[in-house]
């Protein structure tokens, strides 16, 4: 059966057994997952799922079953059962579920690809992972040296009851590399261009290319051993420069799960946790300072949240969530929006065709204010600057966090000087973007991409875009742990 | 498909799942779900060349075909020079295990729901949050040396957190089997909690002595199973014990071991490699003993496999995933009447590794932290960070609580913990929620 008969079926089916509204989901996942340690290939994994979700709703109440089976008679059986699973819900009802509109649409998206990854050979791949690890482990002090790529092409087939269907095709991928340094117990790290397993976005081969592994690797390993011998931060309140990396998380952490909607009403308790935002503080609270402008845009070429359609069939959109520092507007999905007054944004996403769609950032990122991080460290008399994420901690209600980093250097009367380990800083959210008094301009900003987001029982992994460029902030807790 | 392979050495790892998860929040169902799925995990070794691939796709063609693909890919990659070779059997193959549970294997959606609804009722009118799932889960691994195993096992898993003014409480049960858990205890014990948590406090931040509940003293075991007792970590001079192997790492009256067969945990005796697996003694009166190896990692350091392989090829290194920290003598009131002044923590959130080789981690305390004074639970406090290294955590122990708890959910590493006390824990800053 083709994946349009597959959802036909389907959501034929779930009507015969009941359901007022249903939607399916055929998705295929291929992958490819690449790790070199210095020099040697470590894990070559090529990988392909596929599967059949099917959510529906009965009674107000939803029901989701998924299948790995493809078969004609598995289809109709997991709706029925989806069927099943949403009138045993009705044993624990709430207000009924209803969905804001959507204009029901026959569309199709393509991630634009330039070199497509799954015509690059192997040998290739490997030779540049394992040319960038061999420079590292040439730096004397360094014992580990990992490059490694990461490849997804996804084929969505959407189709619900109200008449939709949608195909999408999404390629995602991304790289990275990182030296460990050990000497007398002490063990220090450096990344490029991030951190665990590298940056991520949107598009073809093209991405990966641009970064340049090779030409960072020497750098990146320097760095690692330099760090053996680095004093630790000090401890103190000053001004704090993050890069595009570091601010994408601080961004995702503080600013992304905050804002989605489900957790604003409570739906996520018992696992991720819950938000300091009431739904009624849209358009009225004060998230930061004037400096501070957020967007959520799934449209943004390349970046790793860009795609056509939302698993809801919501078209992709861009939605401004800070303007000047005030909170316009949450990530929301069909079943939430309502609670606003509003139409979805286009944010539900699931991980795989065996989970229900949640409400996922998108591309939540900071516009771009003005000048380079050059501009920002030379006109900042002390202060500390901080780069590549390397530990991440945030309160349930997405206030009290601390974060670690790779490395910083102390900024003495606008110059870069000596280079510091293990540094951490911390705050409470509102509080810490209050104090943002640059962000800098469109040169420095970076789409970055964080594909291990975790949300969700059962767990989901997401894919998260956040435009991002350096940062400055004042009166800022640093200090290294 | 072992027959049909061209390669050198096959290996074939068969896991099959079928779930369903009732998920609620402000005391409605708001998620039902159910999953029905099964992968096949291929590795092949071929003319020192190693790849893997996987497929739900389990059609007959695609069997014929699989592992002829993953030679392709073997082929395209350079010799692997630290590949072992598959593992030949070890003692008696093939291995059969049956460690289902009737109840958790024929739960339906609706007796998950009406378990909900027990929990709910029970639990006083505190807007209720969480999850019961119930899992079966297969794997079968064979490879052209003559392995064969399979083990088939189930587990129920339930998490609630109750939220009444300003306070809220959590409660877990992990069993392999839906019967023993007690939902209208549950619903009471959370209630209860909810009730003590209301109204918190400030405190200010410092050095405490700490009674960590097992969820929060169980976390820092996962932590140390994935970071530090991993042989790969060891061997790359990443884990505290790359240098410690030996020492005396923690308080010298801690036992901790890992062993699937232990009825306080649900696990299958045999890893992704299929070599069994067995007690492997971690630390023993406070001295690090042992840490966990797959094949691979194993003659690296010149041993044999303990048997803690996860899915293979891996880049990330062996998992102990049933770890049991053996009880003390104390009943958690006797540690909280011994205490003169302290902070019981109910839970950590958010908890992520600073520093890796000092095992230093940073967290928050979540749903129930309360004030010890003179023997007695007197406050609830609101939450706090911290940031501390594990094993002098660990070195720090004052009592261990003679009852423990199955714990699950984190990083798949099933744990059994008992409460402990902690006479030096670093807290380092404080909230105003």
């Amino acid at each position: 059966m083709t994946p349009r008969e597959l959802t036909g079926a389907a959501i034929e089916a779930a009507a015969r057994a009941g359901a007022v509204y249903a939607d399916a989901r055929v998705v295929r996942t291929r992958t490819l997952s690449l790790t070199v340690k210095n020099g040697q290939p470590e894990a070559i994994v090529q990988g392909e799922d596929a599967g059949l979700g099917v959510r529906v709703l009965v009674d107000g109440a939803w029901g989701f079953a998924s299948t790995s089976r493809t078969e004609a008679d598995a289809v109709a059986a997991v709706a029925r059962q989806a069927v099943e699973i949403a009138r045993a819900s009705r044993l624990v009802p709430g207000p009924a579920v209803t969905l804001t509109p959507v204009e029901p649409v026959l569309a199709s998206y393509s991630t634009p690809v330039a070199r497509d990854p799954w015509s690059v050979p192997l040998e290739e791949m490997l030779a540049a992972l394992e040319a960038a690890t061999r420079a590292m482990t040439a730096v004397a002090g360094v014992r580990t040296a990992e490059g490694s790529m990461d490849f997804w092409r996804t084929s969505k087939h959407f189709a619900s009851s109200e008449g939709a269907v949608i195909d999408q095709v999404i390629t995602e991928n991304g790289a990275g590399i990182g030296a460990v340094a050990v000497r007398d117990g002490e063990v220090q790290r450096r990344s490029y261009p991030a951190s665990f397993r590298g940056d991520f976005g949107t598009g073809g081969f093209e991405l990966i290319e641009a970064m340049d592994l090779a030409g960072h690797a020497a750098q990146t390993a320097d760095e690692a051993v330099a760090l053996l011998t680095a004093p630790l931060c000090p401890a103190g309140v000053t001004t704090l420069i993050l890069d595009s990396d570091q601010t994408a998380l601080q961004i995702h952490e503080s600013i992304g799960h905050a804002i989605e909607l489900d957790r604003i009403l409570g739906m996520e308790a018992a696992y991720a946790g819950t938000s300091f935002i009431a739904p009624g503080d849209v358009g009225s609270l004060r998230y930061g300072s004037a400096k501070m402008n957020v967007i959520a845009d799934a449209t943004l070429p390349g970046a790793l949240a860009t795609f056509g359609f939302d698993d809801e069939g919501v078209p992709a959109q861009r939605t401004t969530i800070v303007q000047e520092g005030i909170l316009r507007n949450v990530l929301t999905n069909r079943e939430t929006a309502g609670a606003l007054g509003q139409r979805s944004n286009g944010t539900a996403r699931a991980s795989g065709w065996n989970r229900l769609p949640l409400i996922r950032m998108t591309n939540v990122g900071l516009l771009p204010g003005r000048g380079t991080l050059e501009e920002m460290i030379a006109e900042t008399d002390d202060g500390i600057f901080m780069s590549t994420n390397k530990s991440w901690s945030i309160d349930d209600r997405r206030l009290n966090f601390q974060f670690g980093c790779e490395i910083a250097w102390e900024i003495k009367h606008g110059r870069r000087t000596r280079l510091l380990k293990q540094p951490t800083y911390g705050g409470i959210t509102p509080e810490f973007w209050a104090s943002l008094d640059w962000v800098a301009g469109p040169s420095e900003f970076r789409n970055r991409g964080t594909p291990n987001c975790g949300k969700g029982q059962p767990a989901q992994t997401g894919h998260t875009g956040h435009p991002a460029g350096p940062t400055r902030f004042r009166n800022v807790a640093v200090g290294s742990r | 498909m072992l027959d049909r392979s061209p390669a050198g050495e096959t290996e074939a790892v068969l896991i099959a799942v079928r779930s369903g998860l009732t998920r609620f929040a402000d005391s409605r169902i708001h998620q039902n779900v159910a999953e029905e799925n099964a992968e096949l995990l291929v590795r092949v070794a071929h003319e020192g060349r190693v790849a893997g691939v996987r497929t739900n796709s389990l059609a007959p063609a695609e069997l014929d075909t699989v592992a002829t693909r993953a030679v392709e890919i073997a082929r395209q990659t350079p010799p692997d020079p630290d590949f072992p070779g598959l593992p030949a059997p070890i003692g008696a193959h093939p291995i059969l295990i049956d460690r289902v549970a009737a109840a958790t294997a024929s739960a339906t959606p609706r007796s998950r729901a009406e378990a909900v609804r027990t929990f709910i009722d029970a639990s006083g009118g505190a807007s209720a949050a969480g999850a019961l799932s119930t899992t079966v889960i297969g794997r079968a691994v064979a490879n052209s040396r003559g392995v064969r195993a399979y083990g088939a096992r189930s587990q129920t898993d339930f998490v609630a957190v109750l939220q009444e003014r300003g306070g809220s409480s959590h409660t877990s049960a992990v069993d392999a089997d839906l019967r023993r858990l007690d939902f209208a205890a549950l619903g009471r014990h959370a209630a209860e909690r909810a009730s003590a948590a209301r109204g918190p406090v400030d405190l200010e931040p410092g050095t405490y002595t700490v009674l960590l509940e097992p969820e929060a003293g169980g976390l820092m075991l996962a932590y140390l199973a994935l970071g530090t007792f991993n042989g790969r970590a060891v061997l790359e001079g990443r884990s505290a014990l790359s240098t410690r192997i030996g020492e005396r790492i923690v308080a010298p009256f801690i036992q901790i071991w890992d062993d699937p067969a232990d009825p306080r945990t649900v696990g299958l005796p045999f890893d992704y490699e299929g070599v069994p697996r067995g007690r492997l003694d971690l630390v023993r009166d406070g001295v690090a003993v042992g840490v966990a190896h797959d094949s691979r990692t194993a003659r690296r350091a010149g041993v044999t496999s303990t048997g803690h392989a996860m899915s293979q090829p891996n880049a990330f290194g062996p998992i102990a995933s049933n770890v049991i920290m053996a009880p003390g003598r104390m009943s958690r009131e006797e540690m909280i009447a011994s205490t003169e002044r302290g902070v019981l923590v109910s839970r950590f959130h958010y908890v992520r590794v600073v520093h890796p080789a000092r095992t230093v981690i940073t967290g928050m305390t979540r749903d129930g932290t309360f004030l010890i004074e003179d023997g007695r639970v007197t406050r609830a406090l609101r939450n706090l960070r911290f940031n501390q290294s594990m094993l002098e955590a660990f070195a720090h122990v004052d009592a261990v609580s003679a009852e423990g708890r199955l714990l699950g959910g984190d990083f798949g590493i099933m744990r059994y913990a008992p409460a402990i006390k902690v006479r030096a824990f670093t807290f380092t800053s404080g909230t105003s929620f």
